[in-house]
């Protein structure tokens, strides 16, 4: 009996007109993680399947199309002739030892049958209770549900269980969003959480070396390269904030610093968003958490922003099921390692929690050479490609 | 390029480069073969053996080959007890490979307990002898701190052990001691010594712990046999050999090239303390072993001063490279060091490939970074 992966798509569904252009960035990204594996795609009207791949690749395959944003859930299936024999046999091998109640449900596509689904799911489950003792039919909470897809092409598609895949929309099906990253737990889950939004991710780090070390950016690196697992190829874009930061430190009121910081950080990444096609910034900020991400400090950022939406999926999300996220898409262990980044080193003892945005933008005006500081920093910026692997 | 992280490791001689080679690539059997070429291979172990033995004032039988100087920790910490329970005493600021399997022991059911040392980082002996009590099972004091270079009084934290707790097992990380110091493990009078090739010119990967005659071993690694059993595996030939050699060079310059290190050293110190305000020397410049210098500065992290230095050609430490990923503040809180310097602390160790001159430039631009950090203090 030949395996088959069946894969499904979510919200794809509800596009209209439009709704090839999504598909086919869908195809897309499963071609690319196919792309590693000897195997064949293929597809009709609203499934996607996978076919004569080595069975001992299937776990990895599984793993692999789970992170495509996209596609919603997928079955191994075993694939049959749509004869009620190899069907019921199948179905039979489809319940797990240890399961107790069962029921059957078929989809009928192939009306050329002479029995309709109804008759065709009772007769499989009195096959399997003939077979199997010890197990009774639950049409409402079964333990397992085996589903018996029979389509036009003479085949049938035989499994139960699925596996929930990353859900959201294909990759750059939003365009693209640049990503302001740190070392920490929150902007890799921001980033992941846009780009299951569809939205092809660049990332702008910022460091201070030495004031930060190289563990720290190595740190950021690793998050990046890790987040290329669901977020497809990212370009990261590594800026020294050292002069800038210094200046800062030397010109502006201490209790100050970090707000200042962060416009300039946001100036430098809208540049770079503008320079690189994206619509849009990304930041890990989740209100209330730290002193700057109060309402009065997101609106001091904001206020440097010159023309592009800020994005900010945390914003109501709690630091647990920030962590819990973090966890899912790998970047958890990188994160929770203790190097600092540069917004922690000058961190003044009383960082003014409700910035006034008169003074913000006063302390800010205190940089004389800040368009030629952003200038050097964009120019001199370190530029690494990762491609999904 | 200035080095001065050799107690991290150290630059490997080239006579060694070439035994290596010689061992890699020409007599590379293994000694356990029984044809001809295996038997040189194997008396190339045990002539090393021999060498390592002179090394540390005892015979060739008592020298067992390990991959690291923590395997040699670690072989003598969890192979020697006897008893399920007891105490382990050990200081405030031994290496890691030495604390954490501690530890590790207490989580078997161990007590451990755990000295405190002066703000130089030397173990404190009357504290020592409060605790050495009969449930004592074994004492674990370092002979020379990896931290400040701290020379701790071995042979009478021995004399101290064998009165209060006659049956206890004594052993001492020699790791920084080894041809930096007088080595006689006889006259320390402890029963396992841990030393280590990467930090006297060797490659890494090969070290040895010295395993007195009265004291039996169970198994750490199975296999056939090696190593009297303790340690299975084929015998790292090339870095054993390798080791020998290293460690006789250095252990036959210490009144040579060993006081030349710490006039080295002793410069440093006077040059930084000179120039710069704010700043503690946690070393012990008369009780320590001579290449290593440990400071403590006001104000600056030690982290960012190494980077500093490292834009302007010279590598320093900031302390046990093993740990340096740890945000782990043990050292400087073992150091009684005040909130202000706990964050500082830079280590600079030499070698005989430094110079005087490095010494001026090394000073100079630490007192120039200081200068310069210290501008960016939090406020």
């Amino acid at each position: 009996m030949e395996k088959v992966i069946l894969l499904r798509y979510g919200e794809l569904f509800l596009k209209g007109r439009n709704r090839s252009s999504f598909e086919s960035a869908l195809i897309d990204s499963i071609k690319r993680a196919l792309a590693p594996y000897e195997c064949n795609f293929s597809r009709t009207q609203n499934r996607y399947y996978v076919e004569n791949y080595r069975p001992e690749q299937e776990r990895s395959l599984v793993d692999r199309l789970t992170k495509i944003f996209g596609l919603c859930s997928l079955s191994v299936a075993v694939k049959v002739a749509s004869d009620y024999e190899q069907m019921y046999a199948a179905a039979l091998s489809a319940v797990p030892e240890g399961s107790k109640t069962f029921c059957v449900r078929v989809k009928r596509a192939d009306k050329r049958m002479n029995k309709n689904s109804m008759q065709i799911a009772m007769e499989a489950g009195g096959y399997i209770l003939g077979r199997r003792q010890g197990l009774s039919v639950d049409l409402f909470t079964p333990d397992t549900t085996v589903n018996i897809d029979i389509r036009e092409n003479g085949c049938a598609y035989v499994y139960s269980g699925k596996v929930e895949c990353a859900g959201g929309m294909p990759l750059g099906t939003a365009g693209g969003g640049m990503l302001l990253l740190s070392g920490g737990f929150d902007s890799p889950v921001a980033g992941y959480r846009m780009a299951r939004r569809g939205m092809k991710i660049t990332a702008v780090h910022y460091h201070s070396y030495p004031h930060t070390g190289l563990q720290a950016r190595q740190k950021v690196l690793d998050i990046a390269k890790t987040m290329t697992r669901y977020c497809g190829d990212i370009r990261l874009i590594v800026v020294s904030f050292t002069k800038i930061q210094e200046e800062i430190h030397r010109r502006c009121d201490g209790d100050f610093m970090i707000t200042v910081m962060r416009r300039v950080m946001v100036r430098i990444a809208e540049r770079l968003a503008v320079d690189n096609g994206c619509g849009a910034l990304i930041t890990g900020e989740s209100l209330g958490q730290v002193a700057s991400q109060t309402v009065a400090g997101i609106t001091s950022t904001e206020d440097a922003v010159q023309q592009l939406p800020v994005f900010r999926p945390l914003i109501g999300m709690d630091k647990y099921e920030i962590m819990d996220t973090a966890a899912k898409i790998g970047t958890y262990d990188i994160s929770k390692q203790p190097y600092e980044d540069c917004c922690t080193v000058f961190l003044p003892k009383n960082p003014v929690i409700n910035p006034k945005l008169d003074k913000a933008r006063a302390e800010e005006a205190k940089l004389v050479d800040l368009d030629a500081m952003i200038d050097e920093a964009i120019k001199e910026a370190e530029i690494i490609e990762y491609t999904a692997d | 390029m200035i080095y001065m992280d050799n107690a991290a490791t150290t630059r490997v001689y080239g006579e060694c480069s070439d035994i290596i080679r010689h061992y890699n690539e020409e007599l590379y059997y293994n000694p356990s073969a029984l044809y001809g070429m295996a038997a040189k291979a194997a008396n190339a172990v045990e002539e090393a053996r021999e060498k390592i033995a002179r090394c540390m004032g005892c015979e060739s039988g008592e020298v067992l080959f390990t991959a690291s100087g923590s395997e040699a920790d670690n072989i003598a910490l969890t192979c020697s007890l006897r008893r399920k329970s007891g105490e382990i005493v050990i200081s405030a600021v031994e290496h890691a490979a030495v604390y954490n399997t501690a530890k590790e022991l207490e989580s078997r059911g161990y007590k451990f307990v755990v000295i405190p040392t002066d703000r130089h980082g030397r173990a404190d002996i009357s504290a020592l002898e409060k605790a050495i009590n009969n449930d004592t099972r074994l004492v674990s004091i370092m002979h020379v701190s990896n931290d400040t270079g701290a020379l701790n009084d071995i042979a009478k934290i021995s004399e101290i052990t064998r009165r209060l707790a006659p049956a206890a097992i004594i052993h001492s990380d020699g790791v920084q001691a080894l041809g930096k110091v007088y080595v006689d493990v006889k006259s320390l009078g402890v029963d396992l010594y841990s030393i280590s090739g990467h930090k006297v010119h060797a490659p890494k990967g090969v070290g040895a712990l010295y395993v007195s005659k009265k004291v039996h071993l169970s198994p750490f690694v199975y296999g056939g046999g090696q190593e009297r059993g303790v340690r299975s595996a084929t015998e790292n030939v090339a870095g054993i050999c390798a080791f020998a050699h290293a460690a006789s060079v250095k252990c036959g310059q210490l009144s040579g090239i060993g006081v030349e290190i710490r006039a080295m050293r002793d410069a440093l110190a006077r040059g930084i303390s000179g120039s710069v305000s704010d700043v503690i020397i946690n070393t012990d410049i008369d009780m320590s072993a001579p290449h290593i210098l440990s400071i403590a500065v006001a104000g600056v992290r030690g982290e960012v001063l190494a980077h500093c230095l490292e834009d302007r050609g010279i590598i320093a430490g900031t302390g046990s490279a093993c740990s340096a990923r740890k945000a782990d503040r043990r050292i400087a809180s073992a150091l009684s060091l005040e909130e202000k310097y706990a964050g500082g602390i830079l280590r600079l160790s030499l070698s005989q490939f430094n110079t005087l001159q490095e010494v001026d430039i090394v000073a100079k631009a630490i007192g120039e970074e200081i200068e310069k950090l210290r501008r960016y203090i939090k406020r």
